[in-house]
């Protein structure tokens, strides 16, 4: 078999503060194939952003923060390269769109220069060349009148309109790898169905992997081949799209999928949260990082479990993989 | 009576923002008006006077504002050697927004370079320059400039070299506030994420973002440096004659003061005029930065 496009190995990220270290990514291992795209999901806080971040280094000058593992991408550590050899990562083999289109982009610069300064950065393209890659980009990504708004401001274009622009800036010089940070989320519905097909037929024309992080199950279903759900800096379970929501393995996958709202059960279908929330980052427990929240929490839970293989590319961070969860569900402490 | 004690709904809020508005819409073209009229005499002061402002008339002496002598008719008056006061402002312009706009100029780029790098990188940089800024301030800046200049000499260019460190702590303190907060937005982090080095995002996206902030602390600081020059020149330590500036012409006209007002108030009015222009001007564009 081929070597993956990108394997992350062991990859610790965490913070440095006043109140102690903060563990924002602990340990996640996982690979994405060339062309693949992989899903990454998981609430607010459970580290699914972090680890974007963390494979290109992408903290500000003044945070603390540490990081250790591998990130082999195309052969190479991300994590221990130069940061010259990193800015030729960034933005030329791994393009990043991130949540919010309308901060994203600078607000005084205009549009096409901001698409051109990608090109420039990363390919030797002269000025003229760069701006007409940038228009043709514009049009690529399916903004009208591309020529005739280059110049303008980004104020002057819609949310769905600046993610757009924001899509043709991370995909300027053809990375082999996209990583789309909620970039949906803060779209409406209809816009958000437009961006997604525009990413899927950018994917499948150019080739390249993706990486999509989501908290909407329903997004990662349509743009994703295999999926990764996160908890608590951990990952609790990766597995084909299909499988996953058919036959999680883990019970937070599970709880996860009870809680996507389904349009045929809007009026008496009462949602049931998860109750309790997530383990505070700072010196957690040992022992499964679920199990608090768990319904199939048993004794051995009190130890963390390992990542076990369920078959068919499904594996869990369980100790019920493979028990058939014969374990009666309990009463949860909330 | 009744009305200005009830609590604004959000009409009458909507109205009374409105009415300030139109008054402050309306009054930015003065100061505009004023700015260029005193630009206009430190360009083209040369043709615009009416005399020399050296030229001396000893038979036309202390002439009041609005007299006429011999050689013609005199604004302002005339001083005790019998120079026409008008051409003698016209001609202090020169220097006067030149010493301001120089060091202003200097000022601002040290202000502005130290603050975005102590505000992006933060750390060691970040300490020393606030200290630095700290130090700068408690310190009797004037009497500093004072023992530079008569230790130096005093000569316009030592002026244009000193009258700086008056005001670049202020910008480095407020452009590494802004740079902090706008360091942590978005398209600072895209901009990383882009692959572009410290220098590009400091000088395209950084810089660009922080030009209006830099242009109205930059008007007001014009006003300050022109008024420091004018407290060294009056005190003798500035400007020497026959280099001329309006600091200069309040020194040389308060020895007449009981005798004759107008030698010594016209420089000051225009001192003044230029100091509140740029002041006003400064609000204005503060507001419009707010949306007002």
């Amino acid at each position: 078999m081929a070597v993956p496009l990108l394997q992350v190995r062991d990859l610790c990220c965490s913070f440095i503060t006043r109140r102690g270290e903060v563990k924002a990514v602990d340990g996640v291992s996982f690979d994405i194939a060339e062309g693949e795209s992989l899903g990454v999901v998981g609430e607010s806080g459970s580290g699914k952003t972090m680890t974007a971040l963390s494979m290109l280094r992408l903290f500000g000058p003044a945070s603390k923060v540490r990081l250790s593992g591998q990130v082999l991408f195309e052969g190479r550590d991300l994590l221990r390269m130069s940061h010259k050899e990193l800015r030729t990562v960034r933005g030329g083999r791994i393009g990043f769109v991130f949540q919010d289109p309308l901060t994203s982009l600078d607000p005084v610069v205009p549009v096409a220069d901001q698409i051109s300064e990608a090109i420039s950065l990363h390919t030797s393209l002269g000025r003229k060349g760069a701006r007409m890659r940038a228009i043709e980009l514009m049009e690529r990504v399916g903004l009208p009148n591309a020529a005739s708004r280059a110049d303008d401001l980004p104020n002057r274009f819609s949310g769905g309109m600046r993610q757009r622009i924001m899509i043709a800036i991370a995909i300027s010089c053809n990375p082999k790898l996209l990583i789309a940070d909620e970039a949906t989320t803060a779209l409406d519905a209809t816009v958000q169905a437009q961006v997604l097909a525009l990413m899927q037929d950018l994917r499948r024309d150019l080739g390249m992997a993706m990486m999509v992080i989501s908290h909407d199950l329903g997004v990662i279903a349509a743009m994703c081949d295999t999926a990764q759900v996160m908890y608590a800096g951990r990952i609790a379970e990766r597995a084909p799209v299909p499988t996953l929501l058919r036959s999680p393995a883990h019970p937070y996958s599970e709880a996860l999928i009870r809680l996507v709202p389904k349009m045929d059960q809007m009026v008496h279908h009462r949602l049931r949260p998860i109750p309790g929330s997530p383990p505070s980052a700072i010196g957690f427990e040992p022992g499964c990082r679920f199990a608090p929240r768990c319904e199939y929490r048993h004794d051995r839970c009190d130890v963390m479990p390992d990542t076990r293989d369920v078959g068919g590319g499904q594996s869990a961070a369980c100790w019920l993989v493979g028990t058939d969860r014969e374990i009666a569900p309990t009463e949860v402490a909330s | 009576m009744a009305s200005s004690v009830s609590i604004l709904d959000d009409a009458g809020r909507l109205g009374h923002v409105s009415r300030l508005t139109r008054v402050r819409g309306s009054g930015w073209w003065i100061w505009v008006a004023l700015l260029a009229v005193i630009v206009l005499f430190a360009i083209a002061g040369n043709w615009i006077a009416p005399f020399e402002h050296t030229a001396q008339e000893p038979r036309a002496k202390f002439l009041r504002p609005l007299e006429s002598s011999d050689a013609g008719f005199h604004l302002f008056g005339t001083d005790e050697l019998g120079r026409d006061v008008f051409s003698k402002v016209i001609a202090g312009a020169r220097l006067t927004v030149f010493i301001g706009v120089a060091a202003t100029l200097i000022g601002a780029s040290v202000g502005t370079a130290l603050g975005m790098l102590a505000g992006y990188r933060g750390g060691w940089i970040d300490r020393i320059v606030m200290r630095l800024t700290e130090a700068q301030t408690a310190m009797p800046m004037f009497l500093i400039a004072l023992l530079l200049i008569s230790s130096l000499g005093p000569s316009v260019w030592n002026l244009i070299a000193i009258l700086p460190t008056y005001i670049w702590p202020t910008f480095a303190r407020l452009i590494r506030a802004e740079t902090i907060r706008m360091r942590s937005s978005q398209f600072i982090e895209a901009a990383i994420a882009l692959g572009c080095t410290t220098r590009t995002i400091l000088w395209r996206h950084l810089f660009p973002n922080l030009g209006s902030r830099i242009g109205i602390l930059a008007a007001i600081s014009v006003g300050q440096v022109i008024l420091a020059e004018a407290g060294l020149s009056f005190i003798g330590a500035g400007v020497q004659s026959p280099d001329v500036t309006w600091g200069l012409l309040i020194s040389g006209g308060r020895k007449y003061l009981t005798v004759a007002w107008w030698p010594t108030v016209f420089p000051g009015v225009f001192a003044g005029i230029t100091v509140f222009a740029l002041n006003g001007l400064a609000r204005r564009f503060t507001d419009v930065g707010r949306g007002v």
